[in-house]
């Protein structure tokens, strides 16, 4: 045990049960969220692991007047023949002591960095590792410590993917935070540690940056970086099983028709589009942000859902029947007067419902709505419903419209949801699709449930869009309340990005058993949704690095900070 | 330096070995009676004190002064900021007393307190970065009771039950300081306490020396010098052995605190009657004359010099410290009328460890009462010693918990 310091405590700073301080011998160096070790001097020779919360300078001078004198009151030129006495001292919040005596830490013990197992022991993971059978083991960050030592800060997976707990979140500012890079080397290692139960669905938004993640990196894996990942004991690899799906985009020359994506070099991919039919139940996410302050474009819109749910969905006006199938006849359906709705929704609703709609679907739209899906034209909910365990879903909605994205996103998680609840029967799979996945000669019984991957991972990126903090309802906002209260008992689980976590649901975000922050501003940390986080570790998040998190786990006492591999797939953009 | 926990659990047992003693003893007992008195918090300043005392304990022929300039000023006072000269300081000493009144004790028909006397010396000197670091620290613990006073069965009684423990070898009698009156003649409670104190204080001086006899060892060159927190006297002399001359050579005595006994001396043997009223006018960076000044066989080279501008302290005696030399290579008079030519220029010499002396005035520990004549290597070692004392609240603990 190499002692870097002593524990003290003073009549005005004193040792408490929770925390406390050590100064530090004037040739070392710690920084905050460096674990330490405590050889307590009781009967039992205990250990008491501190996080470092944050580092003082003290120095015997009372107060600044002090200071100012000594400089010959006031020249800043005067150099003393003798420097002021001074050290510095580390404040810890008590992690763990060995033999759970929470007494406080007396003055005068000596103090170490802890080790890689005591890093363990420390954040509390050590002992559920080597008592409870059913732990999972998931290592999703290096934790560094000042003194050089690398150790990978693993978790229970149980509290990502169910059953203790669910969810995962990450915040910080753009760019800084390396968001997306964190949440895709966390599937990634999720991925290869539990490739039989994880299924995961990406959703890419920014340029085409995840279109390439079953490609390897451009440049040649780093030492320092295989020194990571062989810490990390996981393998620097691209993503494997990787099923890419771009939208439709509007017809261009020729009436061909491209997907609406960034590149110009797409990878194999699936089109995929929506015409009415697949959307019958899911008319509302496409209103989502439409004002509706009295809610009666939400209730003509959930007869005309119910409508188009029958078995030939038609739409009464008068006396007449319309056939509605596309989104003309559903348009169409409302140039005139209400016919059934008369009297029941005020005819402007009526008139704003065709506007949005002839908006939505025809002026409005990037080519996603179409009348008529052509038969290489996919119905994402099909490909929902199967996919397989160690499988990959990319889905591109980089290049769509706000309104389109928030409807994708909407469809996938009802879809994923739906399949999660077991609503989903084999005999809804298209036959192509059904053969295509479970092969030619499976026949399957039709009326059975479908078997699903045991956990279906989903990142969504910019989280705020789905689940705003400013808003109490909306249809995709009920469905993700649903996936994060009820997803770690049904396997769903929601990894979520944004750069504000005060931007969030209160409740999507506090269902959230995982967090990561990374660099974030004072305004932002001073956000009740940073209540839990102790001061000085807020102060630490101001001014974390690119890569540097810090991640708050249920079984860790308090949060640590972390670093994480580059990414080891293809970047374009980069 | 024992395990202080060890040295806690010893001094326990020691101190219950002297309540046993007691109580083998007809009409001997103890009585808990815990206060602490600390010399250094005595009010004049314990500096103040010694110099009286050293001057009261001697006659008037015994103590004179010279002048130690090669040149004598006309107004007693030289400004000295000019002086070159290669001289440093490597080295600050001080020595601490923290004693207590743990118990009172009756026998023999007398009532007499029982003093802890936690004693000690440390030292300072710089690291590369001129930041302070420890270079010595002694210190040790002593049980003050006047043997002299006590009945030869007691004595007896103590010394048996003492014997192999902690306390052996460390009860001292504050009668042992020289000069002082009989025994048989001091039966007033408070003076015995006092003699006590001043018993411990030259326990302590005893320590002091050894330690600056280690400083001066450990110089580095010729032009390093210790500086010693007080008066040279008392390493001269005042513990019995004195320092052999060449070890005192290379040592600096800074008072921050003096009385005008020496003054009214000089003015007295220089034929002068403004020395005192001269130095309440020093300004920054001046010093007075340099004075030889004799007691009995001692001698020191001294003077006065402000290191603090007098507008910035609140009386006109702040800010002076008082500086003593006793260089080998001085030859002092050796009578008072003896007529001399010096043989160096020893102004020169003066000026440039005033100027070392001056340069030593910053940083300032404010927060001390007498921080401006402080100097901050000093406050030190203090803080050195006196973190390694038993707090008043241990030493209070441990004489309620003794078993009388």
């Amino acid at each position: 045990m190499c002692i870097i310091g002593k524990t003290s405590s003073t009549r005005d700073k004193t040792n408490t049960s929770d925390e406390f301080s050590l100064w530090l011998d004037s040739e070392e160096q710690v920084n905050p969220t460096d674990i330490v070790v405590t050889q307590n001097s009781d009967e039992s020779q205990s250990q008491t692991y501190g996080l470092v919360t944050r580092i003082e300078n003290m120095s015997d001078s009372e107060s600044h007047l002090d200071n100012f004198v000594s400089h010959d009151f006031g020249n800043p030129t005067i150099d003393p023949q003798t420097q002021r006495l001074s050290t510095n001292v580390a404040r810890c919040a008590v992690l763990k002591n060995t033999e759970d005596i929470y007494m406080p830490v007396i003055s005068g013990c000596d103090v170490a960095f802890a080790d890689r197992d005591g890093i363990l022991t420390a954040l509390g993971v050590g002992e559920v590792r080597d008592t409870n059978s059913q732990f999972r083991e998931l290592p999703i960050g290096i934790i560094e410590q000042s003194n050089g030592l690398q150790a990978p800060a693993i978790i229970d997976a149980r509290y990502l993917l169910g059953p203790e707990g669910a969810h995962f979140n990450i915040s910080g500012i753009s760019g800084l935070a390396a968001k997306t890079s964190y949440a895709m080397f966390l599937l990634n290692v999720l991925l290869q540690k539990y490739m039989e139960d994880v299924a995961v669905i990406i959703f890419n938004v920014k340029q085409d940056d995840l279109l390439y993640i079953d490609q390897s990196a451009d440049q040649e894996l780093q030492e320092d970086q295989q020194k990571l990942w062989d810490t990390l004991g996981m393998q620097p690899q691209q993503f494997q099983n990787v099923k890419y799906f771009l939208p439709r985009g509007a017809i261009g020359r020729r009436r061909i028709v491209r997907p609406n994506t960034f590149t110009s070099t797409p990878p194999d991919h699936l089109m995929y589009a929506y015409d009415l039919r697949s959307i019958k139940d899911k008319l509302s996410y496409l209103f989502v942000d439409v004002a509706d302050p009295r809610d009666a474009l939400e209730l003509l819109i959930g007869d005309i859902m119910e409508d188009l749910q029958q078995q030939n969905p038609r739409i009464r006006r008068g006396s007449t029947n319309f056939n509605v199938q596309t989104f003309v006849d559903l348009i169409n359906a409302f140039s005139g007067e209400g016919g059934r709705y008369r009297g029941v929704h005020y005819p402007q609703t009526m008139g704003k419902f065709a506007r949005h709609m002839r908006h939505f679907t025809q002026t409005g739209t990037t080519g996603l709505f179409v009348n008529n899906r052509n038969d290489d034209e996919a119905n994402l909910a099909h490909h929902i419903w199967t996919i397989r365990p160690n499988q990959v879903y990319v889905i591109d909605i980089a290049q769509l419209k706000d309104f389109e994205r928030a409807f994708v996103v909407g469809d996938v998680m009802k879809e994923v949801y739906r399949l999660s609840s077991g609503e989903i029967t084999y005999g809804d799979v298209p036959q192509g699709i059904r053969r295509g996945v479970w092969g030619q000669g499976v026949e399957c019984n039709l009326d059975a449930f479908i078997e699903r991957p045991k956990k279906i991972v989903f990142f969504v990126d910019e989280l705020n869009k789905y689940a705003p903090s400013s808003r109490d309802d909306s249809p995709i906002l009920r469905d993700l309340l649903e996936i994060t209260e009820r997803g770690r008992s049904l396997g769903t689980i929601l990894l979520g990005v944004e750069q504000f976590a005060s931007n969030i649901h209160s409740r999507v975000f506090g269902n959230c058993s995982n967090k990561v922050y990374g660099r974030s501003d004072s305004t932002e940390l001073g956000d009740q949704a940073y209540r839990h986080i102790p001061q000085d570790l807020k102060s630490l998040i101001t001014r974390l690095n690119q890569g540097e998190l810090l991640l708050q786990h249920p079984l860790y006492r308090q949060p640590v900070q972390i670093r994480f591999p580059e990414p080891v797939y293809r970047q374009p953009s980069q | 330096m024992p395990n202080p926990d060890n040295r806690f659990q010893q001094l326990r047992d020691g101190f219950r070995n002297v309540g046993q003693a007691f109580d083998k003893v007809e009409g001997a007992r103890l009585i808990p009676s815990f206060s602490s008195t600390t010399e250094e918090e005595y009010t004049p300043d314990p500096e103040q004190l010694d110099e009286a005392s050293r001057f009261a304990s001697v006659s008037s022929e015994e103590t004179w002064a010279r002048g130690a300039e090669s040149d004598f000023s006309d107004d007693f006072t030289r400004d000295f900021r000019d002086a070159g000269g290669s001289l440093k300081f490597t080295h600050f000493v001080d020595g601490s007393v923290r004693s207590v009144r743990a118990l009172d004790g009756v026998a023999n028909n007398l009532v007499f307190p029982i003093v802890i006397g936690q004693i000690g010396a440390a030292s300072v000197i710089r690291d590369t970065q001129n930041k302070p670091m420890k270079h010595r620290l002694e210190t040790d613990i002593g049980l003050l009771l006047p043997l002299a006073l006590l009945s030869d069965t007691l004595k007896i009684e103590l010394e048996n039950l003492l014997e192999g423990t902690f306390l052996e070898g460390k009860v001292h009698d504050p009668f042992d300081h020289p000069g002082t009156d009989h025994p048989d003649e001091e039966r007033d409670y408070t003076k015995l306490r006092q003699r006590a104190s001043r018993r411990a204080k030259d326990l302590m001086v005893d320590i002091e020396r050894k330690v600056l006899e280690d400083c001066v060892e450990d110089l580095p060159d010729e032009t390093g010098l210790v500086v010693l927190d007080g008066s040279l006297f008392s390493p001269l002399k005042e513990a019995g052995e004195g320092m052999p001359e060449d070890k005192i050579s290379r040592v600096i005595g800074i008072s921050k605190s003096f009385s005008m006994r020496p003054l009214i001396e000089i003015e007295k043997d220089l034929g002068r009657s403004d020395c005192i009223s001269r130095l309440l006018d020093l300004k920054e960076g001046e010093r007075t004359d340099a004075i030889e000044l004799h007691i009995q066989r001692d001698w020191v080279v001294t003077w006065y010099q402000r290191i603090r501008p007098s507008s910035r302290v609140e009386s006109p005696l702040d800010g002076i410290v008082k500086v003593e030399t006793h260089f080998a290579d001085y030859s002092p008079y050796e009578s008072e009328n003896e007529p001399r030519q010096f043989e160096k220029d020893w102004s020169k010499v003066w000026d440039e460890i005033a100027n070392t002396v001056y340069a030593e005035r910053f940083p300032i520990p404010f927060h001390e009462q007498r921080w401006h004549t402080l100097l901050y290597p000093i406050n030190c070692c203090e803080r050195l010693l006196k973190s390694s004392f038993f707090s008043f609240e241990v030493l209070r603990g441990l004489c309620s918990r003794f078993d009388i």
